[in-house]
C-alpha cells in the first residue's frame, strides 16, 4: 500500500509539474521581451495577394477609392507572425481613448501639439521607430519609413533607402522630397519651431548634409565617423515627416505670400481631415469634446497573410480637463486603456481590477519613471535681482547641494507617495530599472538633517539671527540679514509632483530653509522653465532610464539643455567643472559604436552625476498599464514605457478584437477620400 | 378713581429700550439662538485656534498619511467598559490585496483621551506661550478626529486654522464692506442730486458684472510671488470691492425714507453739519439694519473665498483656508478612497447655516413687520 | 410703459461700454501676454537666439495688434465686435473666439435656465404644500432641506454628488455625452444619453434656487392666508382649493416674479463653478483656462457676454416689476 500511494503521489506531482509548465509555457508564448530578431518583427516584401477591410472594399466597388493594389506600396512593410501573440486579426472594432491636452493645430512640423496621450504616436511617422525595440534581443531601431540603411565612406556617410511606392493618406506619393522638406526646411530652419534643431544634427562641428539620390534613396553626410547616435534623430519625436505637397504652400521658402509667423498656425485644430502616413486619419474634432480617427485607406503595412493594417477601423478620443479622467473612463468602462503614472491612483485601480465584473487587466513595469528636484544652475540666465543671483551662487556650490540633499528624506517621500513596493527612493541619474544603472557608480547621500544644518552654518555662515527658525543670509552677501527663502515651482497637472513638493516644505523648514511653493498651470510652468525664471523645480521624468536616447535630460548637450542650466542670450554659460566632463562624455557617447562603449560612458556619467548632485532625486516608480480585456495581440509583458509609450510599443495597428466583442463603429462612411481633403479650408488657402 | 391703580400699573410696566425689545424677540427665535451660539463657538475656536487644535496643522508625518476617522473606543479587548474613551496606537501597514494603507491598532496599551492635554508648543497672538490644548492623547498614540491628509497632517487642526482665515475674511471683509457701503449709501441718499446720480451709476456699473467671474479675473492677476499674507489681503480687497454695492443700495433706501423725517429737520435747525447728521442720526437708526445685512453678508464672503481658493485663485499654500482644503477633493478617485477629505465642506455648510440662522433671527427681531 | 423701457435701454448703452472697458482692463492685468509664452518656446524649441525670438514675437504681436497702446487695442476690439461680430482671436484654441464661445455659452445658459425653471416649479409646489400644511412633518423636512440647500456651497455639492454617483451607484459622471453620442445626430437615444448626464449639473445648480423659491413662496403664502379676503372667501363658502389656488397663491406668487430675473445671474455663476468640478464643456472651464493662460480675447469676451446677460436679465426683471408695480415706472 505504501509504495502504491507513493507512486501515485509521484505521478500526480509529475502531472502537476507538466501542467504547470504548460501554463508557464503558454504564458511564455505571450511574452515577447527581448525574444525576437529584427526579421521576426518587420520585413519589406512583396506578397502574392492582399486583402482589405470590408468597408474599404465597398468604397472601391463604389468607385470612391482606387483598388487595393494601387494604394499599397510596391513593397509594403509586412508585420511578422512572431509579434502577434494571438495571431492574425479580424477587421473591425473601436479603440476608445482619452486625452487632456488641447490640440494646437495639425502642423507637427512646426511643433504643434496634438494632445499627446498617444495621438502623436498614431499620426507622426518617422524614418525609424524605437517603440518596438523592447521585443528585440539586440536593441536596434526598427525600420519604419526607412527600409534599410548602410554606413559607407568610413562611416561618414549613411545611405538610407525608403519604402517604395507608398502614399500619403490623400493618395499623393510619399517620396524623399518629403524627407528633404522636413529636414532642410523645417528642422534646419531656425525660424520654425520644429521638434529638432540643427544642434542635434551637428557632428564633428559640422551640420549634417542631406543628399537626395532618387525618389527612394538619400545619403546623409556627417562631420564625424560613425555617429551612431544619429540613428536616434530619426525617431518619431525628432523626425516626424511633414507632407511637402501640403506645407510647401505655407512655407516662405516656396511661397512668396507666406510668412514664418503664420506657419505654425497653418492648419488649425478644427480643419480636418489632414494628411498623414499614420494608420488612422483624424476626421472629426469638436474642441473640448471628442476627436475621431478612421482607418487610413493608403496605409503601407500589412500582416503576413496580406491583410492591410490596421485591424481596428475607428479610434475615438474623448477630450477631458485632466489626465485623471482617462483612468476614470477606463474604470467606468467608457475608455479602453490608461497609463498608471500617478501613485495616488494605484490603489483605486487595483481594487477596481479585483472586482468580479472588472473588464480590464493591470500590469506594472520596471522602475523607469522618476520624480526629481532640479536646481537652477545658471549663473545669469533668468536672474532678475540680488536674491536670485546669490541663490544661483549657492546652487553652483557642491557643498550647498550636499546640504540640500541631506535634508531630504527620500524614503519618506517615496512611501508617502505609495506605501508599497511600486515606489522607491531615488538618488539621481538613472532609475533601478535602467540597464545603465549600477549601484556601484551611484553616490548616495543619506538623510542627515544635522549634517545639512552644519554645512549651512559652518561652511556658509548662515545664522538664524531673528530666531524664527529660518536662517538669515550671512555678512558678505548682497542680501545679508534677509531670510533664506527659496521658491519651488511645479506643474499643477501632476498631482504626484504637487504632493512631493508639499512634502519638501516642512522637511526643508527643519533645516532652516523657507520654501515658497508655487503650483503653476502647465503652460506657466513650462514658460518659467524656458525663461530660466525659477529657483527650484520638481518634475516627473519618464525617460531617465534610457539616457542614451535622451541625453538632454542628463547633461549639457545643447545651449538650452539641461533645462536647469541654460544659456542666456547675453552671457555665455559657465559650466561647472563636472558638467564640462559630462558634456565631453556626452559628445563621446554620440559617437560611440557599441553597446559596451555606451554602458561604460554612461556609468562614468552616473558617477559624476550622483557624486556632484547634478539634480536631487526624490523617488522612482514603476509605471503601470491598464487595458480593457477584449483586445488581442497584447503581449503579457508589454512594458508601460521602455523606449516609447504603449501605442508605439504594441504597436496599435496589430491590435484586434474578436467580432463578438467589437463595439459598433459610428463613422464608417466618413473614411476620407480625395474629395474630403479638397473640402477642407487648408487645401484652398 | 384712585391714583393707586395707576401707580401700580406704572410700576409694573417697564419701558424697554429698543435694544431690549429686539433681544426679547430674538430670544424667542430658536433657530436664531442656535445660530448665534454656533457662531460664537466657531469664532472662539478660530481665535484660540492653537488651543483647540490637537496637532500643529503644518506637521507632516508620512507614517500617518490618509488615516481615517479616529477610532474611539469605550470597550476594550476583554470586553471591559471604560467611562473615559480611549484610543490605541496605530501602525501603518500595507495591504497586499487592495494596495492601501491600513492602520492596525496595537491593543496592548490603552491611551485615554485627556482634557487639557499638554503637547505641542505655540505662541498665541504672538506673545502668549503655551502648550496647553483642549484634548489630546499621550504619544505614541494619536487622535485624529477627522483623519489625516496625504502628508499625514491632522485634518481637524487644518480645518480649525483654515477656519481662522475663512471666518476672518468673512467677518472683517463684511465689516469693511459695511463701513464703505453705509458711508456711500448714506451720502448718496442724503445729498440726492448729482452726487446721488453719480454714485448710483457707479454702483450700477459694478453690479452689472457677474461677481464670481469678476473676482476670478481679478484674482488671476495676483502674482504668485507675493507672500501668502499679502495675497490674503489682496483677496479680501477684491471681494470687498465687488460687494460693497449691495450694502450701499440698501442703506440708501433707508436713508431716503429717514431723510424727510422730523428729527433730521430738527438736527439741521440745531445747526448740525451734514456729515454729523448722516453718521450720528440717520445711520444710527439704520444700525440694526446694518448689523443684519452685515451678518448675512458674512456667509456670502466665506462662500466666495472658498470658491476662489478652491479653484486655486485665492489663498495660496502654505496658508490654509477651507477652500484650499477642499481643492484636494476635486479628484474623484481621491475622494472615493478617502472620503473624510470632504469634511471641510460640511464645516463650511454648518458655518454658513449658523450665520444664516443668526442673520435671519436678527432680521426678524429687528424688523418683524418686514419693512 | 413704453417710455420706461426706452429710458432703461438708453441707460444700458453707456453702461455696456464701461463694462466692456473694465472687462478689458481686468483681463490685461496679469503681466506679460500669451506671446511671452510663444517667445520662450521659440528659443527652447526652434533653437532660435533670444534676439531672433524676441523679434518674431514682436512681429506676431503687431499682427494681433498687441503692440499697440492699450486704448487702441480696446477700441479695435470693440469696433470688431460691434461692426463685424468678431470677438478676437483665441491663442489657446487657435481659432476665432466666436467659434469657441458660443457652444459653451449655450450650454451654460441651458443649464442655468433649466435649473431656473425647475427650481421655480419645484420651489413653488413645495412652498404651497409647506404653507398649507404648516408645521407638519412634511413642512419641517422641507424647511430643513431648504436651509441646507441655501447654505451648501455649490462646488462642494457637486463633489458630494459626484462621489455618490461614482462610488455608491457606480455611474459614470462627467461630460455631457457618452463617447458614442458626441457626434451622433440628435435622436431619441442621444437625447436620453444627454439627459442622463445633464440632470447632474442642473440638479447641483438648481438646488439653491429651489430652496430659495420654496422659502419665499411659503412665507408669502402664509402671509396671504392671514389676510382678510381669505377669511371672507371661506365665509362665502368657496372650497378650500379654490381659496388657496385661485386667490391666495396668485397673490403670493407676484413678489416671486420680481425675484426671478435677479436669480438668473446666480445660477450662471453656479453653473460656472460646478461645471469646472464636473468637467463639462461649458463656460466655466474655458474661462478659467483662458484666465490662467492669458488668452485675453477669449477671457474678455466671456466676461463681457456674462455681463451683457446680467444687464439683459436685470432689464427684464425691471420690466416685469414695472408691470406689477406701476409706481416703479416713475423712478
Amino acid at each position: 500500500m505504501k509504495s502504491f500511494s507513493k507512486k501515485v503521489t509521484l505521478v500526480m506531482v509529475f502531472v502537476l509539474i507538466i501542467s504547470m509548465s504548460f501554463v508557464a509555457l503558454a504564458q511564455e508564448e505571450r511574452a515577447l521581451l527581448g525574444k525576437l530578431e529584427m526579421g521576426e518583427v518587420v520585413q519589406f516584401k512583396n506578397l502574392d495577394s492582399y486583402n482589405e477591410a470590408p468597408e474599404l472594399k465597398e468604397m472601391v466597388e463604389n468607385g470612391e477609392l482606387p483598388p487595393l493594389e494601387e494604394r499599397l506600396p510596391t513593397t509594403p512593410m509586412v508585420r511578422q507572425n512572431e509579434t502577434m501573440v494571438d495571431g492574425a486579426g479580424v477587421y473591425g472594432g473601436v479603440w476608445r481613448d482619452t486625452f487632456a491636452v488641447p490640440i494646437d493645430g495639425w502642423n507637427w512640423g512646426a511643433g504643434n501639439v496634438q494632445g499627446y496621450f498617444g495621438i502623436h504616436q498614431i499620426l507622426w511617422e518617422s524614418p525609424l521607430l524605437r517603440g518596438e525595440m523592447w521585443k528585440l534581443n539586440e536593441p536596434d531601431p526598427v525600420p519604419n519609413l526607412a527600409t534599410d540603411w548602410e554606413w559607407t565612406n568610413d562611416g561618414k556617410t549613411l545611405v538610407m533607402n525608403f519604402i517604395e511606392g507608398a502614399k500619403w493618406s490623400d493618395g499623393e506619393p510619399f517620396t524623399t522630397e518629403d524627407i528633404a522638406f522636413t529636414y532642410n526646411d523645417l528642422i534646419l530652419n531656425e525660424q520654425i519651431t520644429s521638434t529638432a534643431t540643427a544642434d542635434d544634427w551637428t557632428y564633428g562641428g559640422q551640420v549634417t548634409e542631406l543628399e537626395v539620390i532618387d525618389e527612394n534613396t538619400v545619403e546623409w553626410h556627417f562631420g564625424a565617423e560613425y555617429p551612431m547616435s544619429a540613428l536616434i534623430n530619426f525617431d518619431r519625436n525628432n523626425f516626424p515627416v511633414s507632407p511637402k505637397h501640403v506645407y510647401a504652400r505655407f512655407h516662405p521658402e516656396y511661397t512668396d505670400s507666406a510668412n514664418y509667423e503664420n506657419y505654425p498656425t497653418a492648419i488649425p485644430a478644427h480643419d480636418v481631415p489632414i494628411v498623414t502616413m499614420g494608420a488612422w486619419v483624424p476626421i472629426r474634432y469638436s474642441a473640448g469634446e471628442q476627436l475621431v480617427m478612421m482607418r487610413n485607406p493608403y496605409y503601407w503595412q500589412v500582416d503576413e497573410a496580406g491583410n492591410q493594417l490596421p485591424y481596428m477601423s475607428e479610434i475615438r478620443f474623448m477630450e477631458a480637463e485632466s489626465g485623471e479622467t482617462r483612468t476614470n473612463n477606463l474604470v467606468s468602462g467608457q475608455g479602453d486603456r490608461t497609463n498608471l503614472e500617478n501613485p495616488s491612483t494605484f490603489a483605486m485601480v487595483r481594487q477596481e481590477s479585483l472586482k468580479e465584473d472588472s473588464n480590464f487587466t493591470m500590469s506594472f513595469g520596471p522602475f523607469t519613471s522618476v520624480y526629481r528636484l532640479e536646481m537652477n544652475l545658471s549663473k545669469e540666465f533668468g536672474v532678475s535681482d540680488d536674491r536670485e543671483a546669490e541663490l544661483r551662487k549657492l546652487f553652483r556650490d557642491k557643498r550647498f547641494r550636499e546640504a540640500l540633499t541631506s535634508a531630504i528624506d527620500k524614503e519618506a517621500i517615496s512611501s508617502g507617495a505609495f506605501p508599497g513596493p511600486l515606489t522607491a527612493a531615488y538618488h539621481g541619474a538613472y532609475p533601478d530599472g535602467s540597464v545603465y544603472h549600477s549601484a556601484d557608480n551611484t553616490t548616495v547621500y543619506s538623510y542627515d538633517p544635522e549634517k545639512a544644518k552644519r554645512i549651512l552654518e559652518e561652511e556658509f555662515g548662515f545664522e538664524d539671527t531673528n530666531d524664527d527658525g529660518i536662517y538669515n543670509w550671512p555678512e558678505g552677501t548682497a542680501i545679508a540679514g534677509d531670510e533664506l527663502i527659496i521658491q519651488l515651482k511645479t506643474n499643477e497637472d501632476s498631482a504626484a509632483s504637487v504632493q512631493a513638493s508639499e512634502a519638501l516644505v516642512p522637511m526643508l523648514r527643519e533645516v532652516g530653509i523657507n520654501i515658497r511653493l508655487q503650483v503653476l498651470s502647465g503652460p506657466n510652468n513650462t514658460a518659467r522653465t524656458n525663461s530660466g525664471d525659477f529657483d527650484l523645480s520638481v518634475a516627473r521624468v519618464d525617460q531617465a532610464g534610457t539616457p542614451y536616447y535622451f541625453m538632454d535630460l542628463i547633461g549639457p548637450i545643447s545651449s538650452t539643455t539641461p533645462g536647469y542650466h541654460q544659456e542666456g542670450s547675453e552671457y555665455p554659460r559657465e559650466l561647472l567643472p563636472f558638467e564640462q566632463e559630462i558634456a565631453d562624455l556626452l559628445q563621446e557617447l554620440r559617437l560611440s559604436r557599441t553597446a559596451e562603449e555606451r554602458i561604460d560612458i554612461l556609468h562614468k556619467i552616473e558617477k559624476l552625476y550622483t557624486e556632484n548632485i547634478y539634480t536631487i532625486g526624490l523617488y522612482q516608480l514603476r509605471q503601470g498599464l491598464a487595458i480593457n480585456n477584449r483586445f488581442k495581440n497584447i503581449s503579457s509583458d508589454l512594458p508601460p514605457y521602455l523606449y516609447d509609450y504603449m501605442v508605439n510599443a504594441m504597436p496599435l495597428q496589430i491590435i484586434w478584437v474578436a467580432e463578438e466583442d467589437q463595439y459598433d463603429e459610428l463613422f464608417l462612411d466618413e473614411i476620407p477620400v480625395e474629395e474630403t481633403y479638397m473640402n477642407t479650408e487648408w487645401s484652398s488657402k | 378713581m384712585s391714583d393707586k391703580g395707576v401707580t401700580e400699573v406704572k410700576e409694573k410696566t417697564k419701558f424697554l429700550s429698543h435694544k431690549e425689545l429686539i433681544w426679547r424677540r430674538f430670544k424667542k427665535n430658536r433657530l436664531g439662538m442656535i445660530g448665534g451660539l454656533v457662531v460664537i463657538l466657531l469664532t472662539s475656536i478660530s481665535i484660540f485656534a492653537p488651543f483647540f487644535s490637537p496637532y500643529d496643522y503644518t506637521a507632516t508625518d508620512n507614517e500617518k498619511a490618509y488615516k481615517s476617522f479616529a477610532e474611539i473606543n469605550f470597550v476594550d479587548e476583554e470586553g471591559d467598559f471604560h467611562l473615559r474613551p480611549f484610543v490605541y496606537s496605530m501602525k501603518q501597514e500595507f495591504d497586499d490585496q487592495t494596495w492601501e494603507r491600513v492602520y492596525v491598532p496595537d491593543t496592548s496599551t490603552r491611551y485615554p483621551i485627556r482634557l487639557f492635554h499638554r503637547s505641542w508648543e505655540y505662541e498665541l497672538f504672538g506673545f502668549i506661550e503655551s502648550d496647553l490644548h483642549l484634548f489630546g492623547v499621550d504619544s505614541p498614540a494619536e487622535l485624529h478626529l477627522f483623519g489625516t491628509d496625504e502628508l499625514g497632517r491632522d485634518l481637524l487642526s487644518r480645518i480649525i486654522y483654515g477656519g481662522r482665515v475663512s471666518i476672518a475674511i468673512g467677518i472683517i471683509g463684511s465689516m469693511i464692506t459695511a463701513i464703505i457701503g453705509s458711508l456711500v449709501g448714506g451720502v448718496s441718499g442724503y445729498f440726492s442730486g448729482i452726487i446721488d446720480v453719480l454714485l448710483q451709476r457707479i454702483i450700477e456699473m459694478i453690479r452689472m458684472f457677474p461677481t464670481l467671474p469678476l473676482m476670478m479675473g481679478l484674482s488671476a492677476a495676483i502674482p504668485v510671488t507675493w507672500s501668502p499674507v499679502i495675497i490674503l489681503i489682496a483677496v479680501m480687497f477684491i471681494m470687498i470691492m465687488v460687494r460693497w454695492t449691495s450694502m450701499a443700495r440698501q442703506i440708501r433706501g433707508k436713508v431716503l425714507s429717514y431723510r424727510k423725517q422730523e428729527f433730521v429737520e430738527a438736527a439741521k435747525a440745531a445747526g448740525g453739519g451734514d456729515f454729523y447728521i448722516i453718521t450720528k442720526h440717520i445711520l444710527t437708526n439704520c444700525t440694526s439694519h446694518i448689523i443684519v445685512v452685515t451678518t448675512l453678508a458674512i456667509p456670502q464672503l466665506i462662500l466666495a473665498e472658498s470658491s476662489l481658493s478652491f479653484l486655486g485663485l485665492g489663498i495660496q499654500p502654505p496658508m490654509v483656508s477651507w477652500g484650499v482644503l477642499l481643492s484636494k477633493a476635486t479628484n474623484i478617485q481621491t475622494v472615493g478612497q478617502y472620503p473624510w477629505i470632504m469634511t471641510p465642506g460640511i464645516v463650511i455648510l454648518i458655518t454658513i447655516l449658523a450665520f444664516n440662522f443668526l442673520g435671519d433671527g436678527l432680521r426678524d427681531a429687528a424688523d418683524p413687520y418686514g419693512q | 410703459m413704453f417710455q420706461y423701457i426706452i429710458r432703461r435701454l438708453i441707460y444700458i448703452i453707456p453702461m455696456l461700454i464701461i463694462v466692456s472697458f473694465v472687462s478689458f482692463i481686468v483681463i490685461s492685468l496679469p503681466p506679460g501676454d500669451y506671446l511671452t509664452t510663444v517667445q520662450n518656446r521659440l528659443t527652447n524649441q526652434a533653437g532660435m537666439s533670444q534676439d531672433q525670438a524676441r523679434e518674431m514675437a514682436e512681429r506676431m504681436r503687431s499682427r494681433y495688434g498687441l503692440d499697440q497702446p492699450f486704448l487702441m487695442q480696446y477700441v479695435n476690439w470693440i469696433k470688431n465686435i460691434v461692426l463685424k461680430g468678431d470677438f478676437g482671436f483665441s491663442f489657446q484654441y487657435n481659432r476665432p473666439v466666436s467659434e469657441v464661445i458660443w457652444s459653451r455659452l449655450g450650454y451654460t445658459f441651458l443649464i442655468a435656465l433649466s435649473a431656473h425653471i425647475i427650481s421655480v416649479l419645484i420651489g413653488v409646489v413645495v412652498g404651497i404644500y409647506s404653507a398649507t400644511h404648516q408645521y407638519s412633518f412634511g413642512d419641517n423636512i422641507a424647511t430643513v432641506f431648504a436651509f441646507i440647500g441655501l447654505s451648501i456651497p455649490n462646488f462642494f455639492f457637486a463633489i458630494v454628488i459626484m462621489y455618490f454617483l461614482s462610488f455608491k451607484l457606480d455611474m459614470h459622471v462627467g461630460g455631457l455625452f457618452s463617447s458614442e453620442y458626441v457626434f451622433a445626430p440628435w435622436n431619441w437615444a442621444k437625447f436620453v444619453d444627454f439627459m442622463q448626464h445633464f440632470w447632474v449639473p442642473v440638479f447641483v445648480v438648481g438646488i439653491a434656487g429651489t430652496a430659495q423659491n420654496m422659502r419665499i413662496m411659503r412665507g408669502n403664502l402664509l402671509d396671504e392666508l392671514q389676510k382678510q379676503y381669505v377669511q371672507t372667501a371661506r365665509a362665502k363658502g368657496l372650497t378650500e382649493r379654490v381659496v388657496i389656488y385661485k386667490h391666495a397663491v396668485r397673490n403670493a406668487i407676484q413678489p416671486l416674479v420680481m425675484y426671478l430675473g435677479m436669480s438668473l445671474p446666480f445660477l450662471i455663476q453656479g453653473a460656472i463653478v460646478s461645471s469646472i468640478v464636473l468637467q463639462l464643456p461649458t463656460t466655466g472651464p474655458a474661462f478659467y483656462n483662458a484666465l490662467l493662460s492669458q488668452d485675453m480675447y477669449l477671457a474678455g469676451s466671456f466676461l463681457l457676454m456674462l455681463a451683457v446677460t446680467l444687464v439683459i436679465g436685470n432689464l427684464i426683471a425691471d420690466i416685469l416689476l414695472a408691470q406689477i408695480d406701476p409706481r416703479v415706472r416713475y423712478d
